[in-house]
């Protein structure tokens, strides 16, 4: 802990590095109250290793749910050819499904 | 051939329990466009992402009995096909799982952060296509042990909530946290090594 950090420690409302971790997701995830988001946006400004952190926990997930279709993409190619169904059904009758 | 109701599943699933043939037909007929899409996305190779697709639907057959609904059909089944997209891919980079504990953040005895505070400068490489840096990221994804990949694929990517999570998997929702903060603290680990602005 550095000087200024010990001194925000004193302050009603401040919390440590592990309780920051502890409120990311919900944080990222907009979750928090509107006093939760203060505490973390207070933390942020006093501890630069949880506020580069934070940035790229937040970038990290922000890149995880762009990167695989959930399935719901209206625009999204979902062309099936007649014999790969087929294929799918024979193969269960072939006693893939037991 | 008759349509099973999309709003309440009930029918289907009981259908597809008692080996009906076309209530299996009618699943592979609904999903498999949905299911190919996620795995084109993944594969990006059109060979592949067909004997992925049959494969996956393989796996839902098998495990067909052991659903218990508690999901979507079409989100167990995104999460079937997903997980067998990222299977292949780890596979084809012959990559192996990550131990979570050694991705997770830690902390002094004094409540503050510890996190490697040098790192040996990156060499200067070409900036990655939008399609490489997709690939890494799921590569990233594929080497979670899967009880972490699941609460990923279903949190982030199909955006279902805790309580949601926690019933799909049967976690309870404070699990589901818990998986999710390690699950997201390792990719930032796992990423971080490899995309530049990270
Ligand atoms: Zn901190």
């Amino acid at each position: 802990m550095n000087p200024l950090q010990w001194l925000f420690s004193l302050l009603p409302g401040h919390i440590s590095c592990d309780e920051f971790d502890e409120r990311l997701d919900a944080y990222v995830d907009g979750e928090l109250s509107f006093t939760g988001r203060v505490r973390m946006a207070m933390h942020r400004l006093i501890c630069t290793a949880c506020a580069a952190y934070a940035a790229a926990y937040a970038k990290t997930v922000g890149l995880v749910k762009a990167s695989i279709e959930s399935g719901n993409d209206p625009t999204a190619d979902e062309s099936v050819s007649e014999d790969l169904v087929q294929d799918i059904l024979n193969k269960r009758m072939q006693g893939g499904n037991r | 051939m008759d349509a099973y109701r999309q709003d309440d599943e009930t029918e289907l699933l009981a259908a597809l329990k008692a080996n009906e043939a076309r209530a299996y037909e009618f699943m592979v007929r609904e999903y498999s466009g949905r299911l190919l899409a996620v795995i084109r996305g993944i594969l990006r190779n059109e060979e592949d992402a067909r004997e992925c697709l049959q494969e996956a639907f393989l796996q839902a057959f098998r495990a067909i009995e052991r659903f218990e609904g508690r999901a979507k059909l079409s989100s167990w089944l995104h999460r079937i096909a997903v997980n067998a997209a990222l299977m292949r891919l780890r596979s084809r980079k012959r990559k192996a799982e990550a131990s979570i504990d050694d991705l997770l953040p830690q902390f002094d005895g004094n409540e503050g952060r510890i996190d490697p505070a040098w790192q040996p400068p990156r060499e200067e490489a070409p900036p990655l296509e939008a399609q490489d840096r997709k690939e890494i990221i799921h590569e990233a994804i594929a080497q979670l042990p899967e009880n972490y990949r699941n609460v990923i694929l279903l949190r982030d990517i199909q955006e279902l909530s805790t309580d949601e999570t926690a019933a799909a998997l049967d976690l309870t929702p404070g699990a589901v946290k818990v998986r999710l903060h390690r699950a997201r603290a390792a990719l930032r680990v796992l990423l971080k090594s490899r995309l530049e602005d990270l």
